[in-house]
């Protein structure tokens, strides 16, 4: 029976294990979430730069709101091409974590961060169809995530923190978004004199858009009606 | 001594005496008052159908239309189309006075023909230049007016340019003074081709035909006409809308610009040096 004690205890351990193993992507999920949880609403200055192959736009700067759970508005003056997702959206996902089954897929690098991959499935029919995320075990924030949803396809964002990292506001987030072939028949255009392009840019299937935000004004509110106002 | 200011006026005079003269101006007015009622009803519908593709990939924000961008479309459209009206003109100038006969009497003044030629080829810069600020008139000011400022968006056939509302108004006064240089290559061409001909049919005609022949050789992507088109005058004289470019190609207007004025140059010494030397008496 003593000598069968050893045999007994590895079981219990491995058991242990396995079940923290299983808990860990939620409990990260969790720690990211209530990071974040702790901003009621956001004002920021928002830089966005442009590097689309298909469109040539100069640099803009606005205003960002954000106001939980999800109200999110980018104020800009002129013409403007925005990523289609809100990029704080998930986290009105990962507030009830009966709402999404979390998968975990390992470790990878970003940058010099060692991130946890986890994959975020809804259980409810919802526009989300799967989500990954890229997490930094030290602030518990999200280095970088690939959303799939139903009305805007898949899109790539990878943020970067620094004196916000406490709310777990990114200073900086670049997304990456896949591009559809933009061809215009010469006579629609009628560009008739056009340089045929480089054959780099003809060749890239994705374009960048770079938030850059600044003087973060966090839980100070502000009226609701930046939500409404027309541009 | 008759001054050129003189026979300018003379000229002026009886160009602004033929309906024809006000085609073009009635014709201008008619199209852009068209398209600015269709892009004021359905202008949203048109740019949702020409920027779908992108609308799948992002959020647009803005592209509503405006002024500045109505102003562009109008000026895509009818600079393609006006260099027909300045030749319908000035194609008429010399020889419509053969065929009449009354270049004979003209030419018995006490006036170099050099001189008489210089003030009809003036007469109808005036025309082309009227012609241009009608142009402005109507579809700059008044899209603004009726339109509002805002972005110009424009679509060429493989990108997307966007230029701030703040920096497009030198871009079009300087596409206006290009698309006047433009429309001078054809108005001295179709003049030139008038000194030569007996009636005026032929130097509209042709002057019509070679512009929308060489048009179309601008249009297609094959590599014969590629070797050809940077040596026809219609390629340079769509150089108006490198203003719209983001970055703006200096070279190219400038290349453009002298290969313009050379061609005026060329255009209006041929027209001396044969008018010269024409026989009127036969």
């Amino acid at each position: 029976m003593i000598r069968k004690l050893p045999l007994f205890f590895s079981f219990i351990l491995l058991f242990a294990m396995h079940n923290a193993t299983a808990q860990l992507p939620g409990a990260m999920l969790k720690a990211a979430y209530n990071k974040f949880a702790t901003v009621k609403n956001f004002k920021g200055h928002l830089n966005v730069d442009f590097d689309i192959p298909t469109i040539s736009i100069e640099k803009m700067s606005g205003t960002v709101y954000y106001k939980w759970p999800d109200k999110f508005r980018v104020k800009l003056t002129g013409v403007a091409f925005l990523p289609r997702q809100n990029p704080f959206f998930l986290f009105n996902l990962l507030k009830d974590s009966t709402a999404y089954v979390a998968v975990t897929n390992g470790k990878e690098t970003i940058g010099n961060i060692n991130c946890n991959v986890v994959t975020v499935l809804p259980q409810q029919d919802q526009d989300l169809v799967v989500a990954k995320l890229w997490l930094d075990p030290g602030s518990n924030c999200v280095i970088r995530s690939q959303t799939t949803t139903k009305s805007s396809g898949t899109a790539l964002a990878d943020y970067t923190y620094a004196a916000y990292q406490r709310y777990a506001l990114p200073d900086k987030i670049v997304f990456t978004v896949d591009l559809n072939k933009f061809k215009l028949p010469k006579m629609v255009s009628a560009d008739l004199n056009t340089k045929k392009k480089a054959s780099s840019d003809i060749k890239r299937t994705t374009g960048t858009i770079t938030f850059l935000f600044s003087n973060y004004e966090v839980n100070k509110g502000f009226p609701e009606s930046v939500f409404t106002e027309k541009e | 001594m008759i001054s050129l200011f003189s026979l300018v006026k003379l000229e002026s005079y009886k160009y602004w005496s033929k309906p024809r003269t006000y085609i073009g101006f009635i014709a201008i007015t008619v199209i852009v008052v068209l398209i600015q009622i269709a892009l004021y009803a359905d202008g949203k519908a048109y740019w949702d159908f020409l920027t779908q593709s992108l609308s799948q990939s992002f959020e647009i924000r803005g592209l509503d239309f405006n002024g500045n961008m109505v102003c562009f479309i109008l000026l895509q459209t009818l600079i393609v189309q006006m260099p027909l009206m300045v030749a319908l003109v000035s194609g008429d100038v010399v020889s419509g006075e053969v065929q009449t006969g009354t270049i004979r009497s003209l030419l018995t003044k006490p006036v170099s023909r050099t001189k008489i030629l210089l003030s009809k080829l003036i007469a109808t810069e005036i025309y082309t230049l009227l012609l241009i600020v009608w142009l402005g008139i109507l579809a700059w000011f008044v899209s603004l007016m009726l339109f509002g400022r805002g972005d110009v968006v424009v679509l060429k056939s493989d990108q997307l340019v966007v230029i701030r509302s703040a920096d497009s108004a030198w871009r079009f006064l300087s596409a206006f003074f290009v698309a006047f240089l433009s429309l001078s290559v054809i108005n001295c061409f179709a003049f030139m081709l008038s000194c030569f001909a007996e009636n005026s049919v032929t130097p509209i005609v042709v002057s019509m035909s070679v512009v929308i022949l060489f048009t179309i050789i601008g249009t297609f992507d094959i590599p014969l006409f590629d070797a050809i088109k940077p040596f026809l005058f219609t390629t340079h004289t769509i150089v108006w809308r490198n203003f719209f470019d983001n970055p703006i190609d200096k070279h190219l207007i400038w290349t453009s610009s002298v290969f313009l004025l050379a061609h005026i140059i060329l255009f209006s010494g041929v027209s001396i040096y044969h008018f010269n030397r024409k026989d009127f008496l036969q």
